[in-house]
């Protein structure tokens, strides 16, 4: 049965889309079947998957809609399958939160398909709205990705306390595999305070703080720019190098 | 040799090498600055090659330029090894992070402690808390 990975943090710009597309391309690398959905109205990391192609027929709006099953919205393209995001996401945000089983929407369509992956990767938009909340509903585990950076520990707290909430309210499997540190720059003194302090507050927090911190590297912008797979164009990049341990912490954190 | 992401990946999964993946991946436009590098020689290398060729010499590599400074002393530490600048670290009675946290991370990590709050975040903060 598929494990269902989301990929969330209320805050944009710390490589969600960047983590869930490089974590995706590693397992499948390892030939796992891997599934990749994109929640985001800003359909970053079906940009990545289509190269640049936008004739799809069907996306994950449809799946939310009902006027298609979740099947007949994979898309199986040179980088990997993908049920595709859709700009349009953004106009019904509202709709299924305030409608009954409108958070329940992904995790029942997931039912139909979870023979089929081994994995199952939720890349979500930056606001805890319908499409996070749908994907934690049906998440075996949470990805928090968080720039080395002053702001971007603001509002952490808050997060991991709805995450809680929401694990409670119907989710209690959800597991935390952990916070990851990203675009780490460690020339900026900064960024090497906020890599040596996050285990210590992720300790008195109660949550795990991956070992690994994603280097800031350009060869992972110009691998997503190519919409070619980091790990077979670019293995020996530090990017590269990251996102396997980051990956094999995390089939550590799955098998325990 | 250190392993690559791809034998990270490979060994973890139990996959073998397949014996035609190269060691390592070149974008094109590396292939392509390696190859024009390549190919490009100097106008006097290029001379006394031509030049050796004929007289059926080897061709010299210049003199490398040796550093003429051989038993230079180290300079002395400007500080005599004290804290460069500011407070030196205060040890034992608590911690300092030098990363100001937000009030909420820092009053959780306070409430987690239960009351026995022995990380500071900042001076200002670490005043308020004494």
């Amino acid at each position: 049965m598929a494990y269902k990975i989301v990929v969330a943090n209320q805050k944009g710009g710390v490589a969600k889309t960047t983590t869930s597309v490089n974590i995706a391309d590693a397992l499948m690398y390892m030939k796992k079947r891997v599934l990749l959905i994109d929640l985001d109205p800003q359909c970053n990391s079906t940009s990545v998957f289509l190269a640049g192609e936008n004739d799809v027929d069907k996306t994950i709006l449809n799946v939310f809609q009902k006027t298609a099953g979740i099947k007949d919205c994979i898309v199986h393209t040179d980088f990997g399958d993908i049920v595709c995001g859709s700009r349009k996401l953004s106009d019904f945000e509202d709709t299924y939160m305030r409608t009954a089983g409108g958070l329940r929407i992904v995790k029942n369509a997931l039912k139909k398909i979870e023979e089929e992956y081994d994995f199952v990767i939720m890349d979500t938009p930056p606001n805890v709205g319908a499409y996070m909340r749908n994907a934690l509903f049906a998440a075996d585990g949470i990805i928090t990705p968080l720039q080395a950076k002053r702001f971007a520990l603001d509002g952490l707290s808050d997060f991991l306390d709805t995450i809680e909430l929401l694990k409670d309210d119907g989710n209690e499997n959800l597991k935390i595999l952990g916070v990851l540190l990203t675009m780490y720059d460690q020339r900026n003194k900064q960024d090497r305070e906020v890599k040596d302090a996050l285990p210590e507050i992720g300790a008195n927090l109660g949550i795990n703080v991956f070992k690994t911190p994603i280097r800031i590297c350009q060869d992972i912008e110009n691998s997503l720019a190519e919409s070619k797979s980091l790990f077979r164009t670019r293995a020996t990049s530090n990017g590269a190098n990251d996102y396997a341990d980051l990956v094999l912490e995390i089939l550590d954190q799955i098998e325990e | 040799m250190a392993l690559n992401a791809m034998d990270k990946l490979r060994n973890k999964a139990g996959m073998e090498k397949p014996s035609d993946v190269p060691e390592k991946q070149e974008t094109k436009a590396t292939k392509e600055k390696r190859e024009a590098t390549n190919s490009k020689t100097s106008p006097t290398t290029a001379k006394k090659a031509s030049a050796a060729k004929k007289k059926n010499t080897a061709v010299s590599k210049p003199q490398m330029k040796t550093n003429a400074v051989t038993n230079k002393e180290k300079p002395q530490a400007k500080n005599n090894g004290k804290h460069p600048g500011g407070r030196p670290p205060v040890r034992g009675e608590y911690k300092m992070f030098n990363i100001a946290l937000p009030l909420d991370t820092y009053n959780k990590i306070k409430e987690k402690s239960g009351g026995n709050m022995t990380y500071y975040i900042n001076d200002v903060q670490r005043k308020n808390v004494e």
